[in-house]
């Protein structure tokens, strides 16, 4: 069924599948020189009774293959020590290497993200040390117009006082009307003489002449009556 | 209670400090941070401090976690590696959260480096295991089991070629 190439030492079985367009081979090796056979195969009946006797090697024999085999036995292994040391040292640099050029591969790739990141910082940064300074420089400003305004409100309530007390002292004699006033002072007497008396007389005047029952009635205007000249 | 000491002592809690994802590179050898109190654009980097380089330091207690106060006008975090060169993270004006994510996605071991770790830990450490890379190579080595029959042959009775017929005991050998 399938092509069979044989060889002293064994066979290859070349197996095809036909059903896949594309052809896929697959070689199958038995080994027939050291073959044995599988363990749950029970022995075959010529081979059961086989009594097989051991002929003893002589003693100087004996000795000298037991020496070959025991020098032989410590070469190879201390080849195979020898080999496993120098490998096991290749391993290890062979990893530290490694270890070393992952740690640069990874250390470069760090700082290419960290300086990323950096930049977005800075850029925020950046943006928020000029919103800040509008906001102080607007809040300096806002402080300044309501200074302005405070001290207008001032300046106009103090014109109000200096108005009012300017119409205040109108009435207020001057230095230059001081004569003048001094002499209408003089001129005009004022005359404290006035009283009522319980029957409702009244005596006013310096001459104290009693003018008889009166309006009781208190006059609007002060009575700034003249020096009469006795009659 | 003795144990609540300090402000916030839930940092002091294990399930506070074992936090995972705090793991740094292995070439990491020193995590500084530098910031200021009191000043709102460090508050991210003071945040981070007091809550996180207590994780950071038990996580990685052979890396040299310091902190300084007070001298510089934008907060900071410088790494030193064992190369000798080192690595500035400007953190002004970022929250405690930006600032953790930013050292976990740069400075940390991965999730999947973490389970790596984990399961060499566990495969290293259990004395239970045997076979390649454990202390014990086969079953027989470990005490309780059967010998190795390479060197004492199995009895009769667990050998299947004498259990399921292909072979007969040789009782002359018994007498």
């Amino acid at each position: 069924m399938f092509p069979i190439v044989e060889s002293s030492l064994g066979r290859l079985i070349i197996l095809s599948s036909k059903k896949r367009i594309r052809l896929q081979c697959y070689i199958g090796y038995q080994s027939i020189r050291n073959y044995k056979k599988p363990i749950w195969v029970p022995i075959a009946p010529s081979k059961m009774y086989k009594n097989i006797v051991e002929t003893p090697l002589p003693k100087m024999e004996l000795q000298e293959v037991t020496a070959l085999q025991e020098t032989y036995k410590l070469y190879s292994s201390s080849l195979w020590k020898f080999q496993d040391g120098i490998s096991r040292e290749h391993e290890a640099q062979m990893q530290k290497e490694a270890i070393q050029v992952s740690e640069e591969v990874e250390l470069e790739r760090i700082f290419k993200m960290n300086d990323a990141e950096n930049e977005k910082v800075k850029k925020i940064r950046e943006e928020s040390v000029i919103k800040e300074w509008e906001e102080v420089e607007a809040q300096i400003l806002a402080m300044r117009k309501g200074l302005e305004e405070e001290e207008l409100i001032r300046l106009e309530e103090t014109e109000k006082v200096i108005q009012s007390e300017l119409k205040r002292l109108e009435k207020v004699i001057k230095i230059e009307d001081l004569d003048e006033v001094i002499d209408k002072a003089m001129a005009a007497e004022w005359d404290y003489n006035f009283a009522i008396d319980k029957s409702g007389k009244i005596v006013q005047g310096r001459y104290n002449n009693s003018i008889g029952l009166a309006d009781l009635s208190i006059p609007k205007k002060p009575n700034i009556t003249p020096i009469q000249v006795a009659k | 209670m003795t144990f609540m000491k300090g402000v916030h002592p839930i940092r002091r809690t294990l399930q506070h400090l074992n936090n995972k994802r705090l793991v740094l590179k292995p070439f990491i050898q020193i995590f500084q941070v530098q910031y200021k109190n009191g000043v709102p654009s460090h508050r991210g980097a003071a945040d981070f401090a007091h809550w996180h380089l207590s994780q950071l330091q038990y996580k990685n207690p052979d890396v040299q976690v310091i902190t300084y106060r007070g001298l510089t006008p934008t907060p900071f975090i410088r790494v030193f590696f064992s190369s000798g060169r080192e690595l500035l993270m400007d953190v002004d004006r970022q929250t405690k959260d930006d600032i953790y994510n930013r050292v976990v996605t740069t400075l940390c071991k991965t999730e999947k480096e973490l389970e790596e770790a984990q399961k060499k830990s566990e495969v290293a450490e259990n004395p239970a295991h045997f076979g390649y890379g454990c202390k014990r190579h086969c079953i027989c080595e470990i005490p309780g089991q059967i010998p190795c029959p390479a060197v004492i042959p199995l009895p009769y009775h667990m050998r299947g070629r004498y259990r399921f017929g292909f072979a007969e005991v040789d009782e002359s050998k018994f007498l």
